[in-house]
């Protein structure tokens, strides 16, 4: 029980560290370094050559752990996105107090005027 | 013996009787902070000068005989929850200076129930970790042994209540943050049902999993602090107008006649024999006071960690993209343009786990993946809470250990993030589910490392969860040990 049960890679017996078979060629590769790159760039990160590695031998381990969830039959299953179920919240549309300007600009790393200051979008 | 040392009900019962003053409480708790804290480093903002003005005004309304449910009660609060005037980093380099202009609903409840904060808690960055050395501010230790981990992500809290550096603590709960170091650390912690506590002002992780609980040093403290924060806000829409009951009106009451649920998924091999036999003394302990236990099944137990961390990852990415460099926070000195300050201000700003969890997140929602990640996750969460709706058909509250092992050593799993990740696996069901759990102290190990026992309940049955663990507390023939600091 708990992780038992799975065909790989987590162990059957115990809590132990799935092992990380991907990079030794046993399993297809989930993710490849040109896809941690994209992603990196879809969430506005960059990596270090070193730190890609890194990323895309754990995210390979942490991904083919979840493929676990593979063994089980959803069909027909509907997804659960919150635990209590709750209607549209609606409120009464009223004007109520607001953070003034220079509060909402207290922890700006750059402001000007009433704005947020940042680098140039477009050359 | 100091003050710092009580209870809240304890303290409240000396406060009424005009035994003591809160000063007297607050000057204690700075006192076992100045002893201990550099040993410890449970806290990112010690408020001390604002502490002895609350105390002050705490004991202005005692004067008056104004006593309000944590009047002058000395509370730490984790570090992400908003606080109006003072810092508020979630561990992380990229909030290091956020002065939040406003107070989150906890922190302003909290506030008008009379309780008076020590501090701000360390804890894993953004709350994503199981042991408090991801923190951009160092790591925090256990009290009970400063080589091991406090657990997490609320480590901090967990780890300054088991020190006596203040008499409650807040937490928040997204896969077992609040339990895991409650049961590590030997304090009690409360995750409530998802939409019991507003979450406005808490910086959010996984808005579908998060919950803010209380860390205490006994179950009737815990139904006290669950009393002050409960209820529905209107400026958190996930809150649930229900009415809020009196949570210590259930303490004291009979179990004669209760089921127990003990879901075998969950005492598996692999777990620390110790702990094991902790938990199943405990389940003893219940039937000693004429509860009965039942064996029951949660058979899709051993999918929640990989439901989990799929879909706490996906939001995360999702919320923590606005952490931008913009509007607050840490900005890059080296983007020449707008896009490039995005990538240097995130890259530098966050840490590896939570760009590793915003790179799984990101991955798992992006275009082709969303089906065969995200959906699935959802899909199998339903059967999860499902599992849980045929059990609380057949017994009231289900018993489980908190934690396959005792708290770890210090740098043991920083460089393997799955092995970590395996610390959540008995408690990150009861986030998927939306269901509160409690975990509650029920012996040491040998080596004198506490173990947890966790209770798990029916949607917003806290009631009964803190009737059950009280009893339990009550009965359990455990000495109250504390920490040699």
């Amino acid at each position: 029980m708990g992780l038992q049960g799975t065909k790989r890679p987590v162990s059957s017996a115990s809590i132990r560290k799935p092992r990380a078979l991907s990079h030794f060629g046993r399993y297809p590769l989930k993710i490849t370094k040109d896809q941690v790159e994209y992603v990196a760039h879809l969430a506005r990160l960059e990596f270090s050559e070193q730190e890609k590695e890194r990323f895309t031998t754990q995210l390979n381990d942490i991904l083919l752990y979840v493929e676990k969830l593979n063994e089980v039959d959803t069909t027909g299953v509907e997804p659960e996105t919150h635990a209590i179920a709750l209607q549209n919240a609606f409120r009464d549309d009223i004007v109520r107090e607001s953070l003034p300007h220079g509060l909402s600009l207290a922890n700006a790393p750059s402001e000007s005027g009433n704005c947020f200051r940042v680098p140039k979008i477009l050359e | 013996m100091g003050l710092n040392e009580l209870t809240i009900h304890e303290l409240q019962d000396r406060i009424r009787e005009r035994e003591i003053t809160s000063t007297d409480i607050v000057t204690d708790v700075f006192r076992r902070i100045d002893a201990v804290e550099e040993r410890v480093r449970s806290f990112t903002t010690v408020m001390r000068e604002s502490a002895f003005e609350d105390a002050n005004r705490a004991d202005e309304e005692i004067r008056k005989g104004n006593l309000r449910p944590l009047t002058g009660i000395p509370i730490a609060l984790k570090d992400l929850h908003c606080t109006r005037g003072v810092r508020t980093a979630c561990g992380s380099r990229i909030l290091h200076n956020f002065i939040p202009p406003y107070d989150g609903t906890v922190v302003r409840k909290l506030r008008e129930e009379g309780a008076v904060f020590v501090g701000k808690t360390n804890m894993d960055e953004f709350a994503m970790g199981s042991s408090t050395e991801s923190s951009w501010f160092g790591v925090t230790r256990n009290p009970w042994d400063l080589d091991r981990i406090p657990g997490g992500s609320s480590g901090g809290s967990a780890a300054a209540l088991a020190a006596d550096e203040c008499i409650a603590a807040t937490g928040s709960d997204t896969g077992g943050s609040i339990r895991q170091p409650a049961a590590l650390c030997g304090v009690v912690g409360l995750k409530p049902t998802y939409g019991r506590v507003s979450r406005y002002g808490l910086v959010a992780f996984a808005s579908s999993l998060d919950q803010i609980g209380p860390f205490t040093k006994d179950v009737e403290d815990a139904a006290i602090m669950l009393n002050a924060i409960a209820g529905y806000d209107p400026m958190e829409s996930t809150s649930v107008p229900l009415e809020v009951p009196d949570y210590r009106s259930f303490l004291g009451r009979d179990i004669r006649g209760f089921t127990v649920g003990i879901p075998k998924e969950y005492f598996i091999d692999g777990i620390d024999p110790e702990i094991d036999a902790a938990v199943k003394r405990a389940i003893a302990v219940i039937e000693g006071l004429g509860a009965k236990s039942v064996p029951i099944s949660l058979p899709h137990t051993e999918y929640c960690l990989a439901v989990y961390y799929i879909i706490a990852p996906a939001e995360a990415s999702s919320n923590l993209a606005r952490f931008d460099g913009v509007k607050y926070g840490y900005r890059s000195a080296d983007g020449r343009d707008l896009l490039e300050m995005y990538k240097k201000t995130r890259s530098q700003g966050f840490g590896a786990e939570v760009k590793r969890r915003i790179m799984i997140g990101t991955y798992a929602l992006s275009s082709g993946y969303y089906d065969a990640y995200y959906k699935k996750a959802s899909q199998v969460r339903t059967l999860i809470k499902r599992d849980f709706q045929e059990a609380f058909k057949t017994c009231d509250v289900i018993l489980t250990p908190t934690t396959p092992t005792p708290a770890f050593k210090i740098g043991e799993k920083t460089d393997d993030p799955l092995q970590m990740y395996l610390s959540d696996i008995f408690t990150s069901s009861s986030n998927l589910a939306g269901i509160p759990s409690l975990s509650v102290p029920c012996g040491y190990t040998r080596a004198g490392l506490p173990i947890g026992a966790q209770f798990l309940g029916g949607h917003f049955q806290e009631g009964k969860l803190l009737q059950v663990a009280h009893a339990y507390e009550r009965h359990s023939g455990i000495e109250r040990r504390r920490p040699k600091l």
